[in-house]
C-alpha cells in the first residue's frame, strides 16, 4: 500500500511553497498578461518499473529515429525519395526551415530536448498524441514538486521506492556540454513575460548555467559571445534557447524579433555554437509528419514500434480516405497547417450536415489533413476539495539525446483536465499537474 | 566566354547614429560552372571583420558586427570574373523550389492569368512561353513597387522592376511545378543590381531574364539565389537606436565593364 497520507495533507503547504517559489506560468489573455498559479495535485500519478521499462525502450526507439529523421531531411532526403514519407508532407510544413537546410549540427543531435506526450488506455496500452521537439516546457514542475514532497512528507518515500528525479539538471547539462563546440553553456530566456520563465530561472538554478537575454549576446566573427560583466566577452559553446524559431535571429528569420539574436545562425551554420533544441524540428513534430513516425522508425531502425500512435489515417492514401469518409462520426480531424490545439475538430460534434461538408472537403483537401480514432484514456485520482476524484491525465515525458546516447528521464510531467469527463488538460486551459513517480523495484 | 571588372557598392545613410549593427552580406560572387571570380574582394565602412558562411541555399554569406556608433554604412564588392554561359550548374534542386514562397503565391488576377495562359510542353518550352507573356503581361516602371510587394501584388498593378518580374515568372513556374529560384546578381550595362530567375529542366539550371525576355548570357554576374527576394537578400542588418526612430536611405551603384 502507499501510504501518502501525509503527502496529502501537505498538499496545501505545498502548493503555498510553490507559489512562493513563483511556480506559475503565464498567459496572455486579452492582450494583457497575467500570472497564474499551475494547481499541484498531491497524489502522483505512479508508474510501475517494469511498464516504464518499456515505455522508455518505447521513447528512446522514437526520438532517435526522429533525430535520424531530422537529419536526412535536412541533408540527402532518402526517405522521401524512397517513397516513405510523400514530398508534400515535409516541404510544405512551416517546420521545414530552409535556413536549416544542409547541416548537421555537433553531434549529429537535433531534438535534443524532446516532451513526448502520451496517454494510457483503459486496456493499460500507452500511446503517443504528439512529439514536442522544438521547446518542451514543463520538467521543471515535477523536478521541483518532488523535492517540495520530500520535505513535507519524507515518510512517503520510505514507504514507496521511487525513482529519484533530481538528476534532470544532471541530464539537461551533460547534453549541453556533449555537443557544445568550444565555449560555455548558457540559458537563454525571452524575460520574465514568457509562459515558462519560473522555468527558466529554475533550470539555470539547477544546472549552474547562467540565465541570459539576447541582450547579454551578441555574435561577431561567426562566434557567439556572453557580454562580460565590466570584462572580456566570454565564448559561448551551447545555448538553451527558449524562444521559438522564428524569433530566434533577426537575419535570418523574422526580420521584426527583438529578442533574438542576431547573427547566431551564421555562428551555428559554422560550426561555432550549438543551439539546443536545433532550429528546423518542426518539421519532425508537427501533425502531418506524426502519422509517418511508426514508418520511420522501420525505415531507420529496421525495428518494430514499441510504443504505439493513436490510430491515425492520412487521407492522402486512398484507402485511409476511404475508412475516414465511413467512419467520420467517431473521429477527430486535425489539420496539419494549424499549431496546437487549433484546428481540431471531433466528428461526433458534428450533424448530418457538418459530416456532408467535411467528407467534402476531405476528398478535395486531402492532404490537409489527419485523422484519428478517439482515444478513452484514464482517469487518475485527483484531490478536489478535501475529496478524491477522477480526471483524464496525460503524461509528457522527457526524453534527452547526448552526443553520447539518448535517456529518459525517469519521472514526467502529468496534466490533468480539472473538469470532469473533459480530454483538455493543458494548463492555458486551467488544467493542473502531478508529480510522476517511476517506481524503482 | 568573356572577362569584366565588375563593382557593387552600397552605401546606407541613417538618420541618426545606431549601434550594434550586426549584418548579412550576400554580395561575393560564388564559383559556378558559369562564372569564375578572379581577386573578388569584400569590404565594408566602418570597417570591421566579415566572417563568411554559407546558407542553406549554398549561399556565401559574411556576417559582420560593428558596436561604435555610425551613421552610416558602405560596402563594396569587386573583382574580375570570366564568364561562359554555355555552362550550367547541375546540382538537382532542392524540393522546395517547386513550391510557392511567401513572395510568390498564385493569387488574384496572376491566378487568373496562369489559367489563361497555361501551355503543355517541356521545361524550356514553358519557360519560352511564359517569358513571352510576362512580357506582354508587365510593364518596366520604377517607384511602382518595394522590396515587399509580392507577385499578385505587382502583377495586379501591371508595372514593376526586375524584382517584380522575376518574382511573377517564380509564380508562374511554380504553379506548373517546375523547381526553379530567384537569382539576384549583376548585368553588364546596368547601373544596378540585377534580378533575374533559374529554372531546373530535369538536367541543369536554365537562367533566364524575364524583365528582358531572354536567357542569360555572358553578360550576368550571378550574387546569390533564394526561392525569392527575401529568402536571400544581398544586404540584410539590424541594429540599435539611441532613443530616436532611424530613417535610412539606401544608394547603390554596380558597375560590370568587359576586359
Amino acid at each position: 500500500m502507499n501510504k501518502m497520507d501525509s503527502l496529502t495533507a501537505n498538499t496545501a503547504a505545498i502548493n503555498r511553497l510553490l507559489a512562493r517559489y513563483g511556480v506559475k506560468f503565464g498567459i496572455y489573455k486579452n492582450n494583457t498578461f497575467h500570472e497564474q498559479l499551475f494547481p499541484y495535485d498531491c497524489l502522483p500519478r505512479i508508474i510501475e518499473k517494469d511498464d516504464f521499462a518499456r515505455i522508455e525502450r518505447g521513447l528512446i526507439q522514437r526520438v532517435t529515429a526522429l533525430n535520424l529523421f531530422l537529419k536526412d531531411i535536412y541533408t540527402k532526403r532518402e526517405i522521401v525519395r524512397d517513397g516513405i514519407i510523400p514530398e508534400h508532407f515535409v516541404f510544405s510544413s512551416t517546420g521545414f526551415l530552409k535556413q536549416c537546410d544542409q547541416f548537421v549540427p555537433n553531434g549529429s543531435v537535433f531534438a535534443h530536448i524532446a516532451g513526448i506526450d502520451l496517454v494510457q488506455a483503459k486496456d493499460g496500452e500507452w500511446y503517443i498524441l504528439e512529439d514536442n521537439l522544438r521547446i518542451p516546457s514543463g520538467a521543471s514542475y515535477p523536478l521541483i514538486a518532488r523535492k517540495l514532497e520530500r520535505r513535507a512528507s519524507p515518510r512517503s518515500f520510505i514507504d514507496n521506492a521511487v525513482d529519484s528525479n533530481a538528476n534532470y539538471a544532471q541530464l539537461l547539462r551533460h547534453c549541453m556540454d556533449s555537443v557544445a563546440s568550444e565555449g560555455i553553456s548558457v540559458i537563454m530566456t525571452p524575460g520574465r513575460y514568457n509562459s515558462a520563465f519560473f522555468e527558466h530561472s529554475y533550470l539555470a538554478e539547477m544546472t549552474g548555467c547562467p540565465l541570459v537575454m539576447h541582450s547579454d549576446l551578441f555574435v561577431q566573427d561567426n562566434r557567439l559571445y556572453l557580454k562580460g560583466a565590466g570584462g572580456s566577452p566570454v565564448k559561448v559553446g551551447a545555448i538553451y534557447r527558449r524562444i521559438a524559431d522564428e524569433y530566434l535571429d533577426p537575419l535570418s528569420f523574422r526580420p521584426d524579433s527583438l529578442i533574438g539574436v542576431p547573427g547566431i545562425m551564421s555562428a551555428y551554420r559554422s560550426g561555432n555554437v550549438a543551439i539546443v533544441n536545433a532550429p528546423g524540428n518542426g518539421v519532425a513534430d508537427d501533425k502531418g509528419t506524426y502519422a509517418f513516425v511508426p514508418k520511420m522508425i522501420k525505415y531507420y531502425l529496421n525495428e518494430e514500434p514499441i510504443l504505439k500512435n493513436a490510430p491515425t489515417y492520412v487521407p492522402y492514401y486512398e484507402e485511409d480516405l476511404d475508412y475516414c469518409l465511413k467512419n467520420l462520426s467517431k473521429l477527430v480531424i486535425k489539420d496539419v497547417s494549424e499549431a496546437g490545439g487549433y484546428g481540431v475538430l471531433f466528428g461526433k460534434d458534428l450533424d448530418e450536415d457538418g459530416l456532408k461538408t467535411w467528407r467534402e472537403r476531405l476528398k478535395k483537401e486531402a492532404r490537409r489533413f489527419i485523422l484519428q480514432e478517439v482515444i478513452d484514456f484514464i482517469d487518475l485520482p485527483v484531490m478536489q476539495d478535501g475529496e478524491q476524484v477522477y480526471r483524464k491525465a496525460d503524461l509528457r515525458a522527457f526524453v534527452i539525446s547526448a552526443s553520447d546516447g539518448v535517456k529518459v528521464w525517469h519521472s514526467g510531467l502529468t496534466r490533468f483536465s480539472r473538469v470532469e469527463g473533459s480530454f483538455v488538460v493543458n494548463s492555458s486551459q486551467g488544467g493542473g499537474f502531478k508529480d510522476t513517480w517511476v517506481l524503482s523495484r | 566566354m568573356k572577362k569584366f571588372l565588375y563593382s557593387l557598392r552600397t552605401d546606407l545613410y541613417f538618420s541618426a547614429p545606431v549601434s550594434r549593427h550586426t549584418f548579412l552580406l550576400r554580395a561575393f560572387p560564388g564559383h559556378y560552372p558559369f562564372q569564375e571570380p578572379v581577386n573578388a574582394s569584400l569590404t565594408c565602412k566602418p570597417q570591421c571583420k566579415l566572417a563568411q558562411s554559407t546558407d542553406g541555399f549554398g549561399n556565401s554569406v559574411h556576417q559582420g558586427y560593428i558596436e561604435p556608433w555610425h551613421t552610416g554604412f558602405s560596402f563594396i564588392s569587386s573583382g574580375e570574373v570570366i564568364t561562359d554561359s554555355s555552362k550550367h550548374d547541375t546540382r538537382p534542386p532542392a524540393p522546395y523550389y517547386a513550391l510557392p514562397s511567401e513572395l510568390t503565391k498564385l493569387e488574384g488576377k496572376l491566378a487568373d492569368f496562369y489559367r489563361e495562359n497555361k501551355t503543355e510542353g517541356t521545361s524550356a518550352q514553358k519557360l519560352e512561353r511564359w517569358l513571352e507573356a510576362v512580357q506582354k503581361g508587365f510593364k518596366y516602371q520604377k517607384g511602382r513597387t518595394t522590396t515587399a510587394t509580392t507577385a499578385a501584388q505587382a502583377f495586379e498593378q501591371g508595372a514593376g522592376v526586375c524584382q517584380d518580374y522575376a518574382h511573377i515568372l517564380l509564380s508562374l513556374l511554380r504553379a506548373d511545378h517546375l523547381p526553379c529560384r530567384y537569382v539576384a546578381g549583376m548585368l553588364a550595362g546596368e547601373g544596378a543590381s540585377h534580378a533575374w530567375i533559374e529554372l531546373y529542366d530535369g538536367r541543369e539550371w536554365i537562367a533566364a531574364d524575364p524583365t528582358h525576355c531572354r536567357l542569360c548570357d555572358d553578360q550576368y554576374l550571378k550574387l546569390s539565389h533564394g526561392t525569392d527576394f527575401a529568402s536571400a537578400p544581398i544586404e540584410r542588418g539590424v541594429f540599435i537606436e539611441n532613443g530616436e526612430a532611424v530613417t535610412q536611405s539606401v544608394q547603390s551603384r554596380a558597375l560590370m565593364r568587359e576586359i
